[in-house]
């Protein structure tokens, strides 16, 4: 198990996958590069509602164990190869289940230190975000007032009146305003990163 | 025993209760598989989080809810920081100067992104299948790779970059989409004028991954198409073969 004090890669960041050839298609979409790393964050997920502290550290153990068998497997596993993969994902859980708990010291740090009064950064994102807005279209702004204009009594109504007056399903519009939110917050990400190279 | 695959329209209650760790412990291991190999579903989870995290934000979860919530979101990379994004993000549109919801102003706008009224859509349609037959006759005598161009959704015509093309490229372009995210089995592409006139259409068209990148490719015969700004609608064909609008990218052609 890896030091939980290490510093994580990014998903993006993995290491190549090795060369593992694989004679189940099914595997063979497995291996095809970064559909990996998609695994790998559900899988975090999956980590992480189990009520994990170390969910990344269990995900990357889980592909670990999935790549070292496929040569050995590949020929002759029938089914989805992430039914495999989950299965890998429950033993791993169960053994970490078993382990003593131990809390990461930066998870304790998460909690103990709060930003100082420097407000600098966050006028910064405040900023980002306006300006990110301002470049939606007019259809996906509107969207996203109008999806978000609610308070906690008349949410379900508000929403489903939306839905309907775009003729989309509550899960369509539920997806379209997280794809919206998503894309606004690689939008300020980016301006962030952006205000701070001007600022140094 | 483990769920079928589903098409992104699993109860939202089961991923909320999936979330907060109140679903059976069988009924969360078969989301779990889901999960896991159903990318229409893991887009309806993040969704379900970003809905969490808002409700979280207006009081409207339980203490344990909260609790149990936060716990999860602890132990995501960048988790808290949602809350916090969230926070300003609500604040930020509160702040707005909203102008009275109009029904009337919605519909027009929608009006104008519409696809063409039904009894247009005959002759549209033989249009685009005589402009097709002469692209297949003229491209079956000289073959060329198509120039190709990856769109991502989202952006204005006010944008200083927007994707731009050259007519004289070839007989036919091929457009990239970038989904972000791939949520259905099968799209539909519609080409448009900067008038919202349909000038092709394009179903039964699948997402690759490349790299990084999730793209709905299609191709667009020239012929025809004059210099301008263009965009393109794509629909995702759902389980009952209806098609949900889901982004829009612009495009500009010049000589």
């Amino acid at each position: 198990m890896k030091d939980a004090l290490q510093p994580r890669p990014a998903t993006d960041e993995l290491e190549p996958v090795p060369a593992v050839e694989a004679r189940n298609p099914a595997f063979d979409a497995l291996l095809i590069p970064g559909e990996f790393g998609k695994v790998r964050d559900r899988l975090v997920r999956i980590f992480a509602r189990r009520g994990c502290s170390v969910p990344e550290d269990l995900a990357d153990e889980t592909i670990s164990r999935v790549l070292g068998k496929i040569p050995e497997i590949a020929a002759t596993y029938e089914g989805d190869p992430l039914r495999y993969v989950h299965g890998v994902a429950r033993n791993v859980y169960r053994e970490y289940s078993r382990r003593p708990r131990t809390v990461a010291l930066e998870d304790r740090i998460q909690f103990l230190v709060t930003p100082a009064g420097d407000t600098a950064p966050k006028e910064a994102a405040h900023e980002c975000l306006e300006s990110c807005l301002s470049k939606l279209n007019p259809g996906d702004r509107r969207l996203i007032r109008e999806y978000y204009r609610y308070d906690k009594f008349d949410k379900v109504d508000r929403r489903k009146a939306l839905a309907t007056e775009l003729g989309i399903e509550m899960n369509t519009l539920r997806i379209k305003s997280y794809r919206i939110r998503h894309r606004l917050s690689g939008c300020v990400l980016d301006c962030v990163k952006k205000s701070d190279v001007r600022l140094k | 025993m483990y769920l079928e695959k589903t098409d992104g329209t699993e109860p939202i209650l089961n991923l909320r209760a999936f979330l907060l760790g109140t679903l059976a412990e069988t009924d969360a291991e078969r989301v779990e598989f889901s999960l896991l190999s159903d990318d229409g579903l893991y887009e309806l989870l993040l969704a379900t989080e970003e809905e969490l995290i808002d409700d979280y934000l207006v009081g409207a979860l339980s203490s344990s809810e909260a609790s149990s919530f936060l716990g999860y979101l602890d132990k995501l990379p960048g988790g808290r920081s949602r809350i916090d994004s969230a926070r300003d993000f609500r604040q930020r549109l509160a702040s707005e100067n909203l102008t009275p919801t109009s029904r009337t102003r919605w519909k027009a706008a929608a009006r104008r992104l519409s696809p063409l009224p039904t009894w247009q859509r005959p002759a549209w349609a033989t249009a685009f299948l005589v402009l097709a037959s002469a692209v297949a006759f003229y491209a079956s005598r000289e073959y060329r790779e198509p120039a190709s161009v990856v769109l991502t959704a989202g952006l204005t015509r006010s944008e200083g970059e927007i994707p731009t093309m050259t007519l004289s490229s070839g007989s036919s372009l091929r457009l990239m989409l970038d989904l972000g995210v791939h949520s259905h089995g099968r799209y539909r592409a519609t080409l448009f004028d900067a008038d919202s006139r349909a000038i092709s259409t394009s179903q039964g068209l699948t997402a690759s991954v490349t790299e990084r990148r999730i793209l709905v490719a299609f191709v667009i015969p020239v012929a025809g198409l004059e210099p301008g700004d263009y965009f393109i609608s794509l629909d995702g064909e759902a389980a009952s073969k209806a098609y949900d609008p889901l982004e829009k990218y612009i495009l500009r052609l010049i000589e």
